[in-house]
């Protein structure tokens, strides 16, 4: 299918400017990227700025901690910076939405401060998860928004993270289309082969091979905006074209998925 | 177990309406011989007359074929259009080129087409001769002649591209001088060596520059096997139009994107599956 960048070399390696999104279903699949993205920053002579909630960074620095990655020190020297994604979140938000001002006066500053040491700076934060997960949508879009300006006038590399699982029906209710408008890079699975040939097979299996193929090409000429692996992107090709079809592509694709997984 | 539907989904059924598609022809085995892909007939497993209506209408809504038809819906060509037809046997190609120049006959026009084997001049003469009407007749308005007649040199190469459009363009004038409205012609290009096609594309491509604003309507045939991807892309990218048959009907592949047309094409040809 694809050649997409692995999300190791697109989180070790991520352009300034470029905004992904990781949606994870299993906690150790975030923990692995985030505690990815902050070492191989690190290592690179990266400014690093992770807002994420305490449960998170505590099992992130064990991960660290085993890579023998010293936060300790990244601290010290005002390479890494640590906030509390409910903490940050509650200073900026004003009648139930993100309030520009604020969010510049508490994010835009942290990421100002060690920038001032660091020619590259890159973030990580899931404050927009957190909003989702209450269900506060708007809010989170909208926050992304601000990100998204933030990004720009900051030239920075960013990645939040939602807790979604990519290969679960309520997926395609719009959730990741929407995420796709927001977001240079969509990080939808630990294994982009595995998925790729689980949605190859299922398509295969709904469709037969010589439609599924004419639909592989056809989807791959009107790509969604977001870059991503091509079975995530065979996803939401059909959810947005063939939703009738979709979800029966869909449950098989999640059933190779996971047989082979296990 | 999945159950199979034998029609579409109501909201699927309404849309297909409204392109034109009778109610009558919304069951799975109609819709079947709609879709620009070869396919075995039923069972169709997996593939059920949701997936068919959606294919279909993403195909038609997206402007990447038109609606499905009967051949002589196809015929009408505006002047100076250079299009291409894909065929897979002797029956496909006689089945789009014999209405193509009755179409031309009727409408007052030239005709000229260059026959190659396995077809025979006397082969296409015949099937262009409908009963009671005199051959005579027939060879006033339409001239046929070989390929190697039209395109080779008395060594047995290829003309240079400029005699072969030289030859066309003087095909068009006599037409016009002998008081038809244009010149109607068709090619078939199996003949051509493997090695030969670069030259030959590039042939092609000067014929779709030179065409524009002539009294010209020319269909070019390639066989649809054994036609590579590279090949196809190619060809699509120096025709305006492209014919191509499916399961009993015609479709007129309308994308211009070489990539999206190669990806149909590619769905029509070999074996079914």
């Amino acid at each position: 299918m694809s050649a997409t960048a692995s999300w190791q070399d697109l989180l070790a390696r991520p352009a300034d400017g470029n905004h992904m999104c990781q949606i994870y279903a299993d906690e150790a699949f975030l923990v692995d990227a985030i505690a990815h993205f902050i070492a191989t920053g690190l290592r690179r002579d990266a400014g690093v700025v992770v807002i994420a909630t305490a449960e998170h960074w505590d099992a992130c620095t064990a991960r660290l901690a085993e890579q023998k990655v010293s936060l300790r020190e990244a601290e010290w020297r005002g390479q890494l910076v640590l906030l509390d994604a409910e903490k940050t979140l509650s200073q900026f938000m004003v009648g139930g939405m993100p309030d520009w001002k604020s969010f510049q006066d508490v994010v835009g500053s942290a990421i100002n401060n060690v920038r001032h040491r660091y020619a590259r700076v890159r973030a990580f934060g899931e404050m927009v998860g957190i909003l989702w997960r209450r269900g506060e949508r708007r809010a989170a879009l909208r926050l992304e928004e601000l990100w998204n300006h933030l990004v720009k006038v900051q030239d920075l590399a960013l990645c939040c993270a939602y807790r979604i699982d990519g290969l679960a029906d309520d997926a395609y209710d719009g959730a990741l289309a929407s995420l796709c408008e927001a977001h240079s890079h969509i990080i939808p699975a630990p294994d982009y082969r595995r998925l790729d040939e689980s949605v190859a097979r299922a398509s295969k299996e709904v469709l037969g091979s010589r439609v599924a193929r004419m639909l592989q090409s056809l989807a791959a000429e009107r790509p969604p905006s977001a870059r991503m692996p091509a079975g995530q992107s065979m996803l939401l090709w059909l959810e947005e074209n063939m939703p009738l079809t979709a979800p029966r592509v869909l449950a098989r694709a999640r059933a190779h998925y996971h047989a082979s997984t296990s | 177990m999945e159950t199979k539907k034998s029609y579409p989904h109501e909201g699927l059924r309404r849309r297909l309406a409204s392109f034109g598609i009778p109610r009558a022809q919304h069951d799975i085995d109609a819709l079947w011989k709609m879709l620009p892909v070869r396919l075995n007939g039923p069972p169709f497993n997996g593939f059920d007359a949701d997936a068919m209506a959606e294919v279909l209408l993403y195909l038609i809504e997206k402007g990447i074929i038109r609606l499905p038809c009967q051949i002589e819906a196809l015929l009408d060509f505006d002047w100076g259009t250079h299009a291409c037809h894909f065929y897979r046997s002797q029956e496909d190609l006689l089945e789009f080129l014999v209405p193509y120049f009755r179409r031309g006959l009727e409408n007052d026009e030239y005709c000229l087409w260059v026959v190659a084997p396995p077809l025979t001049i006397e082969t296409v003469r015949e099937a262009m001769t409908p009963a009671g009407r005199q051959v005579a007749d027939l060879d006033r308005q339409m001239r046929f002649a070989g390929h190697d007649q039209w395109y080779l040199d008395e060594a047995g190469r290829i003309k240079d591209v400029a005699a072969i459009r030289g030859a066309w363009a003087q095909a068009a004038r006599h037409a016009l001088d002998a008081g038809y409205r244009g010149l109607r012609c068709a090619g078939d290009t199996s003949w051509i060596p493997r090695r030969n096609w670069n030259g030959f594309i590039k042939y092609e491509c000067e014929v779709n520059d030179a065409m524009a604003g002539l009294r010209i309507k020319a269909v070019c045939s390639y066989p649809l096997h054994g036609s590579g991807v590279g090949l196809m892309s190619n060809v699509l990218g120096s025709h305006r139009g492209l014919f191509v048959k499916g399961e009993g009907w015609w479709h007129r592949i309308a994308t211009t994107d070489p990539k999206e047309a190669r990806a149909v094409l590619l769905a029509l040809q070999g074996d079914k599956s």
